[in-house]
């Protein structure tokens, strides 16, 4: 898969991390302050991305992820790149 | 003949003040009860939850309704996908209920909660999952939901209960192990109150085909009574039984002090009159009948009583050959010539064997058949001509007596026994 879909990457990051549906995710929640994750969640969440979309993250660029957008340009430097639908 | 235990202190007398279960008759105690006391079988064939192409049987004791996944549970318990925490976690909020807002010390309530497999559910999910993805990793929450006393640590997290927290695992023997435990912090003084019980969920395929490889499960073929009507396949000390059924259940009790239950004016549902556990040193599957023995008089001397005032006894009744002969040669050698004159109660048959779950939910039902003066029966019972006690055949009875013994018995060699003695206000 090279493109991903909005919808779907904030899907699997509230079904990895059991998100609950009135907390809005978009580009710039932060995983901790925003979304209520907690560090174990987030390696759950980041091991699903990963499963999903087929790619492998560094522990040093783990380490520095704070926001979905920091997740998605991450993917972006490996090609996945957001679908313009 | 209740004088006896007047006389002694009400800071040393342990009572019941709160149950709770999930089982595959129902998801709360009073439904369980219905059915036990109505004879009603709750195995049943599920090749969804049992595929053929993974397991070596197909039928089980399962709970409908609680477990990750189910709409509207706690998102914090939602992560954690280990069936055995949100059953326990369901009967532990039943078995607080009457002790929930009271007030109390929460420092001094202590949480006793085994398991016999623990998340092993979910450890096999997730290694199903890493290897189907060609990955080494793990999710991050398999270790943490793995563990046994996770149990524990989740019914403290969700009910505020910062006390003495033990996570025990005696096989199949661990329920009642654990209300031992919880009886003796509050014996030592080491807690006011504790929340004591076992959950179980072990339906993995590592564990149902080793129990069917070792011929410890029943294996139901074409022209078995239960092939057809699969809620037969568990039936304590019949002559066709065959082995025991698996299920998943959990059973947690709210025990205290006499004195604690009086200042807080609870309701009593009965009184721990006495206790024991012991090791077989024997053998490391098979049951030994005489530490069995041992450990039934042991109780019995604990609660200060002759052996004929033991008005009924819960078996561990498991439907194994081995189980069922050996418990009836110590019932025997315990009672003598009272053994003939006590009724035998296996709710296995309508249960299955949920493991370490057992023995909570057997000591449940003691406590609410000398409540409701109601003893249930042991299901699907045809009559083995080599067992000759009193098992209740298939309908419920009444009864009037005083008090009840539950026990069970766990690989490794680990045996347990109760004594409960109906409330009567003294």
């Amino acid at each position: 898969m090279n493109e991903i879909r909005r919808e779907e990457l904030y899907a699997v990051i509230r079904q990895a991390a059991k998100i609950p549906a009135h907390v809005l995710i978009n580009d710039s929640s932060r995983f901790v302050q925003d979304l209520g994750v907690d560090s174990l969640d987030l390696v759950g969440v980041l091991l699903s991305i990963q499963d999903n979309y087929n790619f492998e993250l560094t522990d040093d660029e783990i380490g520095a992820i704070a926001s979905v957008g920091d997740v998605l340009n991450l993917m972006a430097q490996r090609g996945l790149k957001l679908s313009a639908a | 003949m209740s004088s006896d235990r007047r006389n002694l202190a009400p800071t040393s007398r342990i009572v019941v003040v709160g149950m709770g279960a999930v089982t595959c008759l129902g998801t709360d105690w009073p439904t369980t009860w219905a059915g036990l006391e109505g004879g009603r079988g709750g195995l049943r064939r599920d090749r969804t939850r049992l595929p053929s192409e993974k397991f070596l049987v197909d039928i089980g004791g399962f709970v409908e309704g609680v477990g990750p996944g189910t709409p509207g549970e706690d998102a914090r318990l939602a992560k954690l996908e280990a069936r055995f925490l949100h059953l326990g976690l369901k009967a532990a909020d039943e078995a607080w209920k009457p002790l929930a807002g009271k007030p109390l010390d929460a420092d001094r309530v202590g949480v006793v909660a085994a398991s016999a497999f623990g998340g092993v559910d979910l450890l096999e999910q997730e290694r199903a999952r890493a290897e189907s993805r060609g990955r080494l990793n793990l999710g991050p929450y398999t270790v943490p939901a793995l563990l046994i006393n996770q149990l524990g640590g989740q019914i403290s997290q969700h009910l505020g209960l910062y006390g003495p927290g033990f996570g025990p695992s005696n096989a199949c023997a661990s329920g009642g192990h654990a209300i031992i435990l919880g009886a003796m912090l509050l014996r030592a003084g080491m807690a006011d109150f504790v929340l004591c019980g076992a959950s179980e969920s072990a339906f993995v395929p590592s564990i149902v085909n080793a129990f069917a490889t070792m011929k410890a499960l029943a294996t139901i073929k074409p022209a078995d009574r239960a092939f057809e009507a699969p809620e037969q396949a568990s039936r304590p000390f019949s002559e066709d039984r065959c082995g025991f059924v698996m299920s998943e259940a959990a059973g947690m009790l709210s025990l205290t002090t006499l004195e604690k239950a009086r200042e807080l004016g609870l309701e009593i549902l009965a009184e721990l009159a006495g206790m024991a556990v012991n090791s077989d040193g024997y053998h490391m599957a098979a049951p030994y009948a005489p530490r069995i023995e041992k450990c039934l008089n042991l109780a019995i001397q604990d609660s200060g009583l002759t052996k004929e005032r033991i008005g009924h006894y819960n078996a561990h009744g498991t439907s194994t050959s081995v189980n069922d002969a050996t418990e009836t040669q110590a019932l025997t050698a315990v009672f003598g010539d009272h053994a003939p004159n006590l009724p035998i109660s296996s709710i296995k048959g309508a249960l299955g064997h949920s493991l370490g779950a057992a023995s909570a939910i057997e000591a449940i039902t003691t406590v609410e058949s000398l409540r409701r003066g109601r003893i249930v029966p042991t299901i699907n019972y045809v009559a083995d001509p080599e067992l000759t006690l009193d098992y209740v055949p298939n309908h419920s009875r009444p009864c009037d007596i005083e008090y009840a013994m539950s026990a069970s018995f766990g690989f490794g060699g680990t045996n347990n026994a109760l004594v409960f003695r109906r409330w009567n206000d003294e």
